[in-house]
């Protein structure tokens, strides 16, 4: 009985042989993938970026490969310490990588189980490994750079947080499209350049970054936005007005005023009510009379409308609904007609109609 | 005098009980077995649970409380009664060791990945002899504490509520499930809440103060509120197609929880579904001590426990990868439910006539 304990601590403490001593495991904490130079047989070019302890610095490994897994046992040969997937913050895709399709790769993503689901996952422009490896004013290293960046811009909602959980479930959902945000380099930063639409696993077109927050409209649900109107032209009384710090809520209604196979004889209206503060105001209203302050309101809706039907007419030629306006019409439907329906099709020739009301809570210190 | 259970206790053991491997991968098993909506097929078998354990009801009340063994026996003389024991003891130990295993093995997925999954399972039939050495009231006061640290757990489901969209729940009620609808695929969704019927065994352990099947009613419809709840939550945070393609959506689940200061909690939170495991495998292995203990009353000491955790231990080699294991334990569980449904069918007539019976020695 007295050699109990020993043998106790035998069998506890030889638990010890499976460790992960953090100073000799290195984390990755970007992916990216992008075509080849010469992309023969199916190889990708992928690449690794680790971030030395102090933080300030990284280590970039490149290469060419069929997979991420492949790609990473080239990189083990060569990394000094033991290369792991657990704090990895996000992955990037190259643009014309994504044109031809992206799931291949984000499967051995989504089946790592060391790799967490709330991984960004971002279309970058131009030369993907160039812009991980290079030093931004910013401080720090890219990928910490581009998770700070991404961290502050998704907050207000109008960015969609996308990661490998939003991109898959969208993926799988058959009334709603993928979206990721797009990143570009600038000779001394990185920025957010538009929203990519994906049909299926295929990037197939682009929001603008200046309309990226008429797009979190149309999403639903931004939490604190800014908006800017510049407003065109003579039709509308003012030259530019700023909304901030606004909220916004989406309604979607779906009516069938025809057959509804052909996408031709479905109607849906999106309602958007935005509520925020005016804190910018260029043009000849005077916004301390009420009526107009309520023309001002009736402008700024028609401005947003406006925008935000561009952005439809850009999705439904792409044939992607990334807003997810499917997800409604299959509610209206019974499961046999909307297995039926060819949703990318019926979307495309289904007339969309957008109304927007804002109400401006206050116009700031000055009447 | 021996200590007797109270309701609140059982409340928590039948919890505990239920509570077990087939949580990780539920939301999954009712999508493809289900489909859309698969949710409330759940609410549909945590009632069939629920008039199972009425059965349970009716052989405590027309059995005045006898055990098992006493009804058993009050009409089948004991001799061919023994292997029927021992084939049920021996089921229970595999069972609650499969369980166990399969705990291990989906517990590697996530940390220790190249550590021997036998000598994880060691460990793990450590602890299940050092509960099981003690009496019925000290396992049940070791899962107190357990089911605390597992409880909490759902407290986190309005953390998930900003993802959720009702909208990807879908109109469609059992849609699009992945085979036909069979009784199998039913069969598997029941799987969830196996471990009520130990309530058996507790008979001798409870008297009238205990109220002893408000306790197992409680903790089944608790558990049964748990299932629902969290896989109501997971149809509407992920989309019914990924559903079907997740294997195990509790974790995937947890994965999304962050801390501004810690993130990848799951890792942390995963562990806390260790002691659920623990108090299942224990409870059937306490069912096979049981009955054991009925067959060779005079066993010494701890002879019983040990050979049971070494069988618990040796049938661990059974399994060793996520499909077989998955495989063998669907079979078990299926078994298990037969026998949960099969056993109260039996005893109430016996039951009845025995208490017949007695009453004609009486009079």
């Amino acid at each position: 009985m007295k050699k109990l304990p020993l043998l106790l601590a035998a069998i506890v403490l030889s638990g010890c042989s499976d460790q992960k001593i953090i100073e000799k495991v290195g984390f990755t904490r970007t992916i990216s993938f992008e075509k080849a130079e010469d992309a023969e047989d199916g190889r990708i070019k992928v690449s690794f970026s680790l971030p030395k302890t102090t933080q300030k610095e990284s280590i970039f490994y490149s290469t060419e490969a069929r997979s991420m897994r492949q790609a990473r046992l080239i990189f083990d040969r060569q990394n000094d310490r033991r290369i792991v997937n657990g704090q990895l913050r996000q992955v990037l895709f190259g643009a014309s990588l994504a044109q031809e399709g992206i799931w291949k790769h984000f499967d051995s993503l989504l089946r790592d189980p060391s790799v967490g689901n709330r991984v960004h996952v971002l279309i970058a422009e131009g030369d993907v490994a160039q812009l991980l490896n290079k030093k931004y004013p910013q401080g720090s290293t890219a990928g910490e750079y581009i998770d700070n960046l991404i961290r502050t811009e998704t907050k207000v909602m109008d960015v969609p947080d996308t990661n490998l959980y939003t991109f898959a479930r969208d993926y799988y959902d058959d009334g709603i499209e993928p979206v990721a945000t797009i990143l570009k380099e600038t000779p001394n930063s990185i920025i957010i350049d538009g929203i990519a639409l994906f049909r299926g696993d295929r990037y197939v077109a682009r929001i603008p970054p200046e309309d990226k927050m008429y797009f979190g409209l149309l999403l639903g649900g931004v939490r604190a936005g800014d908006l800017f109107l510049d407003f065109p032209d003579e039709r509308y009384s003012s030259e530019l007005s700023t909304l901030l710090y606004f909220a916004s809520r989406r309604n979607v209604k779906v009516t069938r005023t025809g057959p509804i196979m052909d996408g031709l004889g479905l109607k849906v209206d999106l309602r958007l009510t935005l509520r925020g503060s005016m804190l910018e105001y260029n043009g000849d209203l005077h916004l301390e009379r009420p009526e107009d302050q309520k023309k001002l309101e009736a402008e700024a809706a028609r401005y947003v409308q406006g925008k935000c039907e561009s952005i439809i007419a850009t999705m439904q030629e792409a044939k992607a609904d990334g807003i997810g306006v499917g997800q409604y019409v299959r509610n209206t439907m019974s499961y046999r007609e909307w297995k039926k329906l060819d949703w990318p099709e019926a979307f495309s020739r289904a007339k969309i109609d957008v109304h927007v009301e804002i109400s401006i809570k206050d116009f700031g210190k000055i009447q | 005098m021996r200590e007797k259970l109270n309701w609140f206790h059982v409340a928590v053991l039948v919890y505990m009980i239920e509570f077990d491997v087939t949580a990780f991968s539920l939301a999954r098993v009712t999508a493809e077995n289900i489909g859309t909506n698969g949710w409330f097929a759940l609410v549909l078998t945590s009632m069939a649970a629920s008039i199972n354990i009425f059965l349970y009801w009716a052989v405590y009340r027309i059995g005045k409380g006898q055990s098992f063994f006493q009804i058993m026996e009050s009409f089948v003389p004991r001799g061919p009664l023994v292997p029927a024991y021992l084939g049920l003891a021996a089921f229970w130990v595999l069972l609650g060791s499969l369980i166990g295993k399969n705990f291990v093995i989906v517990s590697q997925m996530l940390s220790f990945q190249s550590t021997h999954p036998m000598y994880i399972f060691l460990l793990y039939c450590l602890l299940v002899y050092a509960m099981l050495v003690k009496d019925l009231y000290s396992i049940v006061k070791a899962t107190t504490v357990f089911f605390l640290l597992s409880f909490w757990m759902n407290a986190l489901v309005p953390y998930f509520l900003s993802d959720w969209k009702a909208v990807r729940l879908t109109p469609f009620l059992f849609q699009g499930s992945e085979r036909a609808h069979s009784l199998q695929g039913w069969a598997e969704v029941f799987t969830a809440f196996v471990g009520y019927e130990l309530c058996l065994f507790l008979f001798p352990h409870s008297d009238r103060k205990t109220k002893l099947f408000r306790g197992v009613l409680l903790g089944h419809l608790l558990i049964s509120a748990a299932y629902v709840t969290t896989v109501f939550v997971t149809y509407g945070f992920f989309s019914f197609q990924q559903l079907k393609e997740l294997q195990f959506p509790l974790i995937n689940i947890l994965e999304y929880l962050e801390l501004p200061f810690l993130n990848r909690l799951e890792n942390l939170v995963f562990m806390f579904f260790l002691f659920s495991n623990l108090v299942t495998t224990v409870m059937f292995c306490f069912a096979s001590l049981s009955t054991l203990r009925h067959v060779f009353p005079r066993a010494k000491g701890k002879t019983l426990e040990t050979v049971i955790v070494c069988l618990v231990f040796a049938s661990g080699f059974l399994t060793k990868t996520v499909r077989e294991s998955d495989e063998m334990l669907r079979a078990l569980y299926f078994t298990e439910m037969a026998i949960a449904f099969g056993l109260p069918l039996l005893l109430i007539p016996m039951a009845y006539f025995a208490n017949r019976k007695g009453r004609g020695i009486e009079a």
